[in-house]
């Protein structure tokens, strides 16, 4: 592993981007850009066709910011040219746009402070991220593809390999920042078919790491692969309220819905949030901790600084069970007169910021996964996730999930239920936490929307945890 | 882009495809009805495949690898992009496919004022007045215009103008101190703003009747009604199913002539790609590939009638014609909305999260709001959830004589399902 380099591109760009606030600074009470070069490769194999790839994700682009008479807008744009000629377009633009949206009064919103500060922040990549092996890496591919393939009614299987290198830059009259950092990704994708019906399972992994991720995955495909045969012709769950353990990756699910989304804090701004009014108070379980940050963990969604030149921060939600903090970016701090935490984020340099969660998890406890079961009279184990949605407004919780394993007098009697539809109140959900395991496993390869756009690379897990809950 | 294509006849590629998009996007952003914020997006975004053909044993193989080249980079920039992007599709080596051959079509760069149409569709929203019990709580409003321009080398050269709105909106209705929220996304082009109205009034009763919702009670064998913004989703099963690149890869095990209802009851589904649908924000008149839009029937009375897709697995499946999916319309069934209301029923207008697995055809969610009629009155209900699978649901369905445009389809306002389980309250 070696020092991830800065972005020649950004640091190209430096000295017109300060250019560029310098003269907007003139006719705006503030002005910040963020920019960005985000470059990588897919590698995918099935057992049909090969390729590699520019990453979706890449981007090169520019966000400008900037306050005038109480209010904010932004500007983007993916080339700088003449860097007055720039300044005049953003200014007429924003400032046309400002006079055909006159009828609507501001949201009152302070002008943000910032402290002066000058950093330039460097994670560990692998050396390959530079100068990739390509070859080696679909031979890595192939591999493991065959593998899959090979089990009884395998149709395809389909692995994808991502090398992500993140660049950015945030410049305005008070900061000056500059971070990269990598991550990689691999995950298995098959179909498999019996008796004329058709099953998928996946899995994989992803982290501050090269290639050698993908040889871990070869000695997943036995339960994965059983898994996913165990849920051929599997029946419905019978509609009850049971008791259940959740897989570290279920677990994230509900930590990401339950006091994720409900306490992402330009929510308080709206009032769409009821915790807002719950601050201080005991909502879950005595055992149960839960934490969101971009920094303490080497994750997809960790990183130095966010996408409003906030430094990452870890936040602790919910401490023994009272929930004390929130998470918020730097426009709906300055509405709500609270600190921001590092938590705003975009999509892309296209789109608008939000309180984005980054890696959010429980904390752990000191219970086995086999002490769990063995608690457990008449229950589920339950894993495989696959969408989760919130009601912030009502502590709401729906997650979709594609197995439950029944347990039944302590023991898991190797019957599978499926599709399971887990539905909820949060608080009833964190105050039956009965059991917590003591390693946390984290899970980075989905993207979370707010509301159905705006999506994000986010990570979440926690330990086996153990609660009561409705299943469906 | 001739910058390109000049650095690509030197650099001896087997084929290549340059897209273009200019994107131009104009946002508002409310809390209640004051400014939060505004954006302006001005961006131009060209991607390069790039295509190496080989041959071992007399079979032909082909490659391609993807790269977006960004505004300002040097010749020398984009030759190094070029080098590399060779390797990469040399390595890619599939089975050969040709690319989208003589496609012309030329429109000429349209000038949206996005800005005004911004602050139309803004109007819009503002014309809904609050009451006593419902009120806007935050919404936010896009305007998008793009101009598509792609070339290839083998002499396809189309080029065209889209644009699209969208309205994200959050209402708020509180009932004796109990405040609920609705949340509801719309996409469209062109829309009358009249009617962007009229649907946030819609959401409004909507919004009303969740507060006076109460628990949805456990069932068994239920017959339940669909009627929602979900209903798309729901027909987009068939759509998967017919998807080349699922059937490709083993996805989906569709042929054509197989009849997914074959022993049903009920109403038998057809569903038709078309070209073009007034309002529907998916109006592209050639895909990314190229090939221009058609109108294509996918299924018909329960048999599956053509694939749609891209270029490379149309091609492999040996398609005759390749188009891809941009609208749809279902056509309507036999029963109207009041015949399905006659008997018992519970009928979901909203679910937290609609989801369709278009593999394995489970489907369901959590309900937000439904109406539950007992054979005397219709109660509100919300809370509890269903699970289905398609190939169980197909064998009874009816779908309404009536029909809704949502965006880009048009879909029975309301589909009947039979022997639902319902998760609810005991």
């Amino acid at each position: 592993m070696i020092e991830a380099k800065q972005s020649e591109f950004l640091l190209g760009c430096r000295d017109k981007l300060k250019e560029l606030i310098a003269i907007l600074d003139r006719d705006f009470e503030y002005a910040s850009v963020l920019a960005t070069d985000v470059t990588g490769l897919t590698y995918s194999v099935n057992q049909k066709t090969t390729s590699v790839s520019q990453l979706r994700d890449s981007e090169r682009g520019f966000v400008v910011r900037v306050y005038k008479d109480g209010g904010y807008s932004e500007y983007s744009f993916n080339e700088i040219g003449d860097v007055h000629t720039l300044a005049d377009k953003i200014r007429n633009n924003l400032l046309n746009q400002s006079r055909i949206l006159k009828n609507a009064a501001k949201l009152d919103t302070p002008l943000l402070h910032e402290e002066a500060v000058t950093r330039e922040f460097a994670g560990e990549v692998s050396e390959e991220f530079y100068e990739p092996d390509n070859q080696m890496i679909l031979g890595k591919l192939k591999r493991l593809s065959d593998k899959g393939a090979s089990y009884d009614g395998v149709i395809n299987c389909s692995v994808t390999y991502n090398m992500k290198l993140i660049n950015k830059m945030f410049i305005s009259r008070n900061k000056n920042l500059i971070q990269g950092w990598g991550y990689s990704l691999v995950s298995c994708f098959f179909v498999v078919m019996k008796d004329e019906q058709t099953q998928y399972n996946y899995f994989g992994e992803e982290g501050w790491q090269g290639s050698d991720i993908i040889d871990k995955q070869y000695e997943r495909f036995e339960a994965a692969y059983d898994d996913a045969v165990a849920m051929i012709g599997a029946p419905n769950i019978e509609p009850g309220e049971y008791e259940i353990i959740c897989t570290p990756r279920a677990a994230g699910l509900i930590a990401h819905e339950a006091f994720g989304h409900g306490v992402e804090m330009d929510m308080f701004v709206k009032d769409r949030a009821i915790a807002k009014q719950h601050m201080g108070e005991k909502l879950a379980s005595t055992i149960t901790n839960m934490y969101d940050g971009a920094e303490g963990v080497k994750q997809t969604a960790s990183y130095f600084f966010d996408d409003e030149g906030t430094l990452a921060q870890k936040t602790q939600i919910i401490r023994k069970g009272y929930l004390v903090s929130g998470i918020c970016d730097a426009l709906s701090a300055a509405r709500l007169h609270v600190q921001p935490t590092g938590n705003g984020r975009r999509e892309s340099f296209e789109r608008k910021a939000y309180t984005r969660m980054t890696n959010t998890y429980f904390g752990t406890q000191a219970n086995t996964l086999e002490e769990m079961i063995k608690a457990t009279q008449y229950g589920f184990l339950v894993d495989g996730v696959e969408s989760g949605m919130e009601d912030p407004k009502h502590w709401g919780i729906q997650c979709m999930l594609a197995r439950a394993k029944e347990i039944r007098n302590g023991v898991l009697t190797g019957k599978v239920f499926t599709p399971v539809v887990l539905t909820g109140y949060v608080p009833d959900l964190l105050s039956n936490i009965s059991m917590l395991g003591t390693d946390i496993g984290l899970e980075g390869s989905g993207y979370c929307g707010k509301g159905y756009k705006e999506w994000v690379v986010v990570s979440d897990g926690g330990p086996y945890l153990k609660t009561k809950v409705r299943l469906g | 882009m001739e910058r390109i294509i000049n650095i690509l006849k030197e650099a001896q590629v087997s084929d290549f495809r340059i897209m273009e998009v200019k994107k131009t996007s104009h946002q508002a952003f409310f809390v209640r009805q004051f400014l939060d914020q505004h954006r302006i997006s001005e961006t131009v975004h060209t991607t390069l495949d790039v295509y190496m053909d080989t041959e071992e044993n007399g079979q032909k193989f082909r490659g391609r690898a993807s790269k977006e080249i960004y505004p300002g980079e040097s010749d020398e920039e984009i030759r190094k992009d070029v080098e590399q992007l060779k390797l990469n599709a040399s390595l890619a080596k599939n089975p050969f496919y040709e690319i989208v051959k003589d496609e012309k079509y030329r429109e000429e760069e349209k000038d949206y004022d996005l800005m005004s149409l911004l602050s139309e569709v803004v109007q819009g929203v503002q014309n809904v007045r609050d009451t006593d019990s419902e009120k806007i709580n935050s919404y936010e409003v896009f305007v998008n215009g793009y101009y598509y321009h792609i070339v290839n080398s083998q002499g396809t050269d189309v080029a065209f103008n889209t644009m699209n709105e969208e309205v994200e909106i959050v209402i708020n209705s509180v009932d004796d101190g109990h405040e609920i929220e609705i949340y509801h996304d719309s996409t469209f082009a062109g829309k009358p703003i009249s009617e962007i109205t009229d649907d946030i009034l819609e959401v409004f009763r909507i919004a009303r009747d969740r507060t006076k919702a109460v628990p949805t009670k456990k069932m068994m064998n239920a017959r339940v009604l669909l009627s929602g913004d979900f209903n798309p989703d729901f027909f987009d099963y068939f759509l998967t199913r017919t998807n080349s690149r699922y059937v490709f890869y083993g996805e989906s095990q569709t042929k054509i002539g197989d009849d997914c209802q074959r022993e049903s009851e009920g109403d038998k589904i057809t569903l038709r790609l078309v070209s073009e649908l007034p309002h529907s924000s998916d109006n592209m008149p050639y895909s990314k590939d190229g090939n221009k839009a058609l109108d294509l029937t996918v299924i018909e009375n329960g048999i599956y009638q053509n694939y749609w897709g891209d270029q490379i697995t149309g091609y492999y499946l040996g398609m005759e014609k390749i188009t891809d999916a941009n609208n749809f319309v279902v056509e309507p069934g036999t029963k109207s909305v009041a015949e399905m209301k006659q008997e018992p029923y519970l009928e979901i207008i909203k679910f937290s999260d609609f989801g369709m697995d278009g593999i394995t055809g489970n489907f369901g969610g959590e309900i937000r709001l439904g109406y539950y009629y007992d054979g005397e009155k219709v109660i509100p209900v919300t809370g509890g959830s269903i699970t289905c699978n398609m190939e169980k649901s197909l064998k009874h369905i009816y779908l309404s004589q009536e029909t809704k445009q949502y965006d880009n389809c048009i879909v029975p306002c309301t589909i009947e399902l039979f022997d639902v389980n319902v998760a609810g309250e005991q």
